[in-house]
Parts: C-alpha cells; sequence; structure tokens
C-alpha cells in the first residue's frame, strides 16, 4: 500500500474532527441566536474594537515584520539567526504570560511616566502586534528565501535603482506569500484573548474584543450568545484562510 | 576598448588577473572554478574587486586608486547568467521592455523590432516565462539585454542548459546581433567548441590568474604550458628529454619540429593532428613517424580516440569512425602514426 493512501486515514480522522466540531457547533445554535447577538450593542462594540486593534497591530507588524524577514532571508550571520530564535518567542509563549510581561513593562515607571498604556486602546494593540508580528515575518522569511537575489540584480544592470529593482522583482514575487503572512497575523490579533485581557482589562464598551466578550458572555451564563460569537468568529476565519488559499492561485505565472 | 586590471581575495581563492579586449567578441576561458565568473560579477558590478580598475570604451566602472565605483544601475551592462532570470510575474514584452521603463527611455520601435523579429519572439510577447521554451527564455534575455544598447554584453554560459542543436541557433543570433549592433561582449565558458565558434579574442583564466590573452587563432595554436594546452583541447603533451637544434629527444624518439628551439619542455599536439597511416604505407615523405601498437580505443559519436604506444612513448590520435572501421583499427594492432612538423607546438614548464 502506498504510504500516500496510508497518509489517508489518520488525515480523514483528523478533518472529521474539525467538522464535528464546528457542525456540532452550528446545529447547536439558531437564527435567531445569531439575530440577538449582532443586536447585542457590547458585541458590536467588541466587534469594532477587535478591528481596530488588530488593525494597528498588523500595520505595525508589515512596517517591521517584512523588513526583518528580508534581512532573515538574506542574511545568514549570527546575530540574525538569533533573531531568528527570539522572533519563536511570541509565538510559543503563553499569550497570558506575555500580557504579565507587557504589564510589567507598562508598570514601570520608565514606560508609565510616558504614557499610560494599561486598560487603553494603544496597550491592547501593542499586545496583539507583540503576539503576531513573528507570523509576518516568519511567512515574509519564507517568501524571501524563494526568490533568488539575481532577479534584482538583473533589474539593476537594466537601469533600476536598489528600492526600485527589489520592489519590481523580489517584492512582487514574494508578495502573495506576504499577504498571506499578513492575513494571519490579522486573524491572530483579531483572536488574541490572554495578553489584550491581561493588558486592556477587557473593559466594556472600551477594551473588549470579540475572544473576551465571548468570555464574559460564557462566565455570565449566556453560553448560547457565547456559541454564536464563537461560531461567528469561525466563520469570519475560515473565509480568509480559504481566500489565503486561494486568492492568487488563477495566475498564469509562477513565481 | 575592455581594460581589466582587479585583484580579489576571498577566504580560499584569489584572483589577479590583467586583460585588455579591442575586439567586439571576447571570451574569458578556463575550467569552472578558475575565476572567470567572479570576473564578470565584478565587472557587472555585483562585487568590487579588493584593487585595480575596470574601464569599458571611455567609461571606468571601477578604479580603486581613482575611488570609483559605479553602481550596477549605471554602468550600462547587459548580463545574461546559466539559469533562467526573466522576471517570472511580467510578459515576454514588459520583460524586455523593463529597462526602457525603469530608465524613461523612448522606445526606439525599430530597434524593438528588430531585435523580436531576429530572436523569433513575435508570436510569444503576451506569454510569461514558464509559458516558453528554455531557448525562447534565453533569446527574450538577450533582447531584453540588448534592447537597451548597454555599454557591454555579459554572457556567463547563457546556453549550457540548452539541447545542443538550439545551442547552435543562439551563437549565430548572439554572434549576429552583436556584429549587427557593435556590442563589446565578454562571454564567458568552459566548452571549447563554443569558444572558437564565437570568440575574436580570448583570454585563458587558470586558478585565478590569465595564462594567455590574444587573438583566438594565436591562443589556440600557441598553449604556453601544459594546463593551457590541455584547457585548450591538445590531448598529447609530451615531456621532452633535451633540444639540438630542430631535434627533440623524447626518450629515445627524435621527434623534428619545423624550427630550431634553444629550449623546450614540452610537445603539445591535438589527437587530431596525428597522422595514422597503413603498415604498408610508403613512409619515405612522412614526418616524424613512430611504429607503435594500439593498447586501448574509445568511440564517441563520430570519431574514434586511440592510444598508441610505442616503449614509453604514448600518443593520442582521433580518427573518424569511417576510417577507423576502413583501417580495421583495433586494439592490440600495430599502426603507424606521422607526427607533422606543422601541428607540433612548443611548450615550457610554467
Amino acid at each position: 500500500m502506498k504510504l500516500t493512501k496510508l497518509s489517508a486515514l489518520p488525515t480523514g480522522i483528523l478533518v472529521a474532527f474539525v467538522l464535528l466540531v464546528v457542525v456540532w457547533g452550528f446545529c447547536s445554535v439558531s437564527p435567531s441566536d445569531f439575530l440577538t447577538l449582532f443586536k447585542d450593542k457590547e458585541f458590536i462594540s467588541a466587534v469594532v474594537f477587535g478591528l481596530k486593534t488588530s488593525f494597528v497591530a498588523v500595520l505595525f507588524s508589515s512596517i517591521f515584520g517584512i523588513p526583518a524577514g528580508f534581512l532573515l532571508a538574506r542574511n545568514s550571520g549570527v546575530l540574525s539567526k538569533i533573531s531568528d530564535v527570539m522572533f519563536d518567542l511570541p509565538i510559543v509563549i503563553p499569550p497570558l504570560v506575555v500580557g504579565v510581561l507587557l504589564l510589567n513593562v507598562f508598570n514601570s515607571s520608565i514606560v508609565s511616566d510616558i504614557y499610560s498604556f494599561v486598560f487603553t486602546f494603544y496597550g491592547a494593540s501593542i499586545a496583539q502586534f507583540f503576539v503576531a508580528f513573528p507570523f509576518t515575518v516568519k511567512s515574509s522569511k519564507s517568501a524571501f528565501e524563494l526568490i533568488p537575489p539575481v532577479y534584482e540584480r538583473i533589474a539593476m544592470t537594466l537601469g533600476a535603482g536598489y528600492f526600485k529593482s527589489f520592489f519590481d522583482t523580489t517584492f512582487r514575487l514574494a508578495f502573495d506569500s506576504i499577504v498571506s503572512g499578513l492575513i494571519l497575523s490579522w486573524l491572530r490579533s483579531l483572536g488574541e484573548f490572554g495578553a489584550t485581557l491581561i493588558v486592556s482589562g477587557g473593559i466594556a464598551y472600551k477594551t473588549e474584543n470579540i475572544p473576551i466578550n465571548i468570555y464574559l458572555k460564557i462566565t455570565e451564563g449566556n453560553f448560547k450568545e457565547g456559541l454564536a460569537a464563537s461560531l461567528f468568529v469561525i466563520a469570519v476565519v475560515f473565509v480568509f484562510v480559504l481566500l489565503t488559499k486561494f486568492l492568487f492561485k488563477n495566475r498564469r505565472f509562477t513565481p | 576598448m575592455i581594460d581589466i586590471n582587479l585583484k580579489k581575495w576571498f577566504s580560499n581563492f584569489n584572483i589577479d588577473v590583467s586583460f585588455s579586449f579591442k575586439q567586439l567578441r571576447n571570451v574569458l576561458f578556463g575550467v569552472s572554478g578558475s575565476g572567470k565568473s567572479s570576473i564578470l560579477k565584478m565587472i557587472a558590478g555585483f562585487f568590487a574587486p579588493d584593487s585595480g580598475y575596470i574601464k569599458v570604451g571611455n567609461k571606468v566602472f571601477f578604479d580603486r586608486d581613482g575611488k570609483i565605483n559605479l553602481p550596477i544601475f549605471k554602468r550600462g551592462v547587459g548580463y545574461i547568467p546559466q539559469e533562467y532570470t526573466l522576471f517570472p510575474h511580467m510578459t515576454v514584452e514588459e520583460n524586455i521592455l523593463y529597462g526602457v521603463r525603469v530608465r524613461g527611455l523612448n522606445l526606439d520601435r525599430v530597434r524593438f523590432n528588430f531585435l523580436v523579429e531576429k530572436a523569433g519572439l513575435r508570436g510569444h510577447l503576451d506569454l510569461y516565462p514558464n509559458e516558453l521554451s528554455g531557448g525562447q527564455r534565453q533569446r527574450a534575455s538577450l533582447v531584453r539585454s540588448i534592447i537597451v544598447s548597454p555599454n557591454i554584453l555579459l554572457l556567463d554560459e547563457p546556453f549550457t542548459a540548452l539541447d545542443s542543436s538550439i545551442r547552435v541557433e543562439m551563437y549565430e543570433l548572439l554572434t549576429s546581433i552583436v556584429d549587427n549592433l557593435e556590442i563589446p561582449t565578454i562571454y564567458v565558458s568552459h566548452n571549447l567548441e563554443e569558444v572558437y565558434e564565437f570568440a575574436q579574442e580570448i583570454a585563458v583564466i587558470d586558478n585565478g590568474v590569465v595564462l594567455k590573452c590574444s587573438d583566438r587563432d594565436t591562443v589556440f595554436s600557441n598553449p604556453v604550458n601544459p594546463k593551457m594546452a590541455r584547457l585548450l583541447g591538445y590531448k598529447n603533451v609530451l615531456k621532452v628529454d633535451r633540444v639540438v637544434g630542430n631535434r627533440v629527444f623524447i626518450d629515445e624518439h627524435i621527434i623534428k619540429v619545423e624550427k630550431p628551439v634553444p629550449q623546450a619542455d614540452f610537445l603539445f599536439i591535438r589527437a587530431e593532428d596525428v597522422l595514422l597511416l597503413r603498415r604498408d604505407t610508403d613512409i619515405s615523405d612522412k614526418e616524424n613517424v613512430i611504429e607503435g601498437k594500439i593498447v586501448s580505443m574509445y568511440s564517441g559519436v563520430s570519431s574514434v580516440c586511440l592510444k598508441i604506444k610505442d616503449g614509453s612513448l604514448l600518443v593520442y590520435a582521433r580518427v573518424s569512425k569511417h576510417v577507423a572501421k576502413k583501417m580495421e583499427l583495433k586494439v592490440g594492432c600495430d599502426v603507424l602514426v606521422s607526427l607533422k612538423k606543422e601541428a607540433i607546438r612548443i611548450g615550457w614548464m610554467s
């Protein structure tokens, strides 16, 4: 028996497991539960807050993460390797711990004398940025590694300057993967719970994002609405993950 | 026209070369790892030499003493490496016109049409590189490099990955374009046939130094040492014992050369230039006849290489398959070979 055929069994079990959990969830709520959810002003406020903070987090992830990914892809020095390991930390550290560490920094006199980030929009954005930017770095690094530097050199021989040659060749060719990485970073920010809760406090109508709203709904005993909100998140995530898989697949060229 | 003098120290390899080319079609020839591609990359500006200068026409690309190091995009070089380098996300037309666009030049339609027709790309302009064959990709790369009228065209074995039949077409196209548009070109190769086809001038590079730089025929007919002789396809490199006038002593054999020479360390003879004779041939008018035995035979596509031994002297000869069959050559056969004086080259140790 071929190995691929043999692998089909565990693959099928995993798919069935995911489907069971999601479908069971959708079977457990009625359309009226969703209607109630969308009429809930606190939930809508949480959605808006989550979108805003995750947007800021992704914006800064792209500003810092894409150049960092480029450096890691092109430079194999010791400092690059150490940086690469450092960028793994936010991924593997539990978000709650990230929140505690950030809270510690924000509460230090050096930072708090300049601005009080705790329980604020910016505090929540920084927490989400910390957790999400490694996804941008890693995906950018992988994307840039696949593009040989010779394209940039050829563009330069044809008259393009340093930045233009990079933008017209390497960046354009890596663009699809970078966008996919940014979408993943954004989804990670949107679904961030532990660090955001610790830093921003999850204050209703002020610093409450979707996962905090779901948590509060369930702790208040409002399980059905919490479940409906969770399924809403799943639907959003599903659409965007699907987008990252198929967005650029119908192009005639192969980067 | 092209004046190069550069030194570069790598961790395990050094380049120290000085040569100049005055013709359009020039070749850096040497085995893989001899440093020729690195020299080409330094001319293109991909990295800088540690010292020296690079001058093309009246433009100085690099001069350590004058503190000049033009960035790649100001050198005006066309560079085509072995790998396919058309931008994958652009169509053939977009690729060809990239240099025109980024330099803000007005497109010379006559030149564009001439090059596109010449390269046979007229029907392929809307295609992406992955929709082209290897030959079409390299032709498009060539047109892309040339349309912006480069100061120099640098080719780093660009046709190596192509089929031999396509390679011949590519040389013809390249030669015709370079001659028509008068673009100084440096072609890097380790392929003897390629070099002979294309070159007007050749610099033979070995281990980071220039063994010889001259016009093609001078280089091919005057190998200076055994290394260069082997590079240039001289199969017979015979160690000389002593020389008296025009008589060269190799073990118990005496080989007569064209002119008296004061000293010689080696004789170089191409296997193709060794004349194979029948046993019953009248040898009275033949030069340097040696009687030997075929000790091995290697058959190629169209020719047979023979190893002939006479005592300690080993001579390689190459004959067509047709001749080998007609003469009924086989291992163990006794044969006569003649080393024509005009085919013998004199070589020295260094």
